[in-house]
């Protein structure tokens, strides 16, 4: 139990902070580099999940979610960063 | 109320931020706190799933990011007319 929780307690931690960033930094790069955080913080939280729940259906749902962040979240933030990069060849 | 569902009441306030951002930043900026908004919406969701003991919960995060996925591209593709 203890081990779930600071894992959650982590994860946490992670997702306000890349949220500071998100509000305090001047332009849309920067704020991609604290938005990409999210998936360090999913992999934590799903990880709580699993130590908590043991080999159940949600920790299943919880490992998939995970996976699918690993894989999904840098393609999306290559696609961010292209259109921005984009944005700024055309002015 | 348990340890999860303080954790999702958390990560709902902090929704606001990305909210801040996309009312009040440009388009790209707010496409950005979207992708952020996504994530953390999806760990919410899990989080409610663990905290109420549903496991058929547990679906909805799966969908939630596998849609805000999708959305997100979908508006990464059309901000290019936007602009």
């Amino acid at each position: 139990m203890i081990v779930a929780t600071a894992l959650l307690a982590l994860g946490v931690a992670v997702v306000l902070l890349a949220c500071a960033g998100l509000v305090l930094m001047p332009t849309a790069l920067d704020r991609l580099h604290y938005a990409s955080a999210g998936v360090t913080a999913t992999v934590l939280v799903a990880a709580a999940v699993v130590v908590h729940e043991g080999a159940t259906e949600l920790s299943s749902r919880a490992l998939l979610v995970a996976l699918f962040s690993v894989v999904a979240t840098p393609a999306l933030t290559h696609a961010t960063a292209r259109a921005i990069d984009a944005r700024g060849a055309r002015r | 109320m348990n340890v999860w569902l303080w954790a999702a009441a958390v990560l709902t306030a902090a929704l606001a931020a990305p909210a801040w951002v996309a009312i009040r930043r440009p388009l790209l900026d707010a496409i950005v706190a979207l992708e952020a908004a996504g994530s953390t919406a999806t760990l919410v969701l899990l989080l409610i799933a663990v905290g109420t003991n549903r496991e058929p919960f547990g679906d909805l995060a799966l969908v939630l990011a596998l849609t805000s996925f999708a959305g997100t591209l979908a508006f990464l593709r059309f901000a290019r007319g936007l602009e």
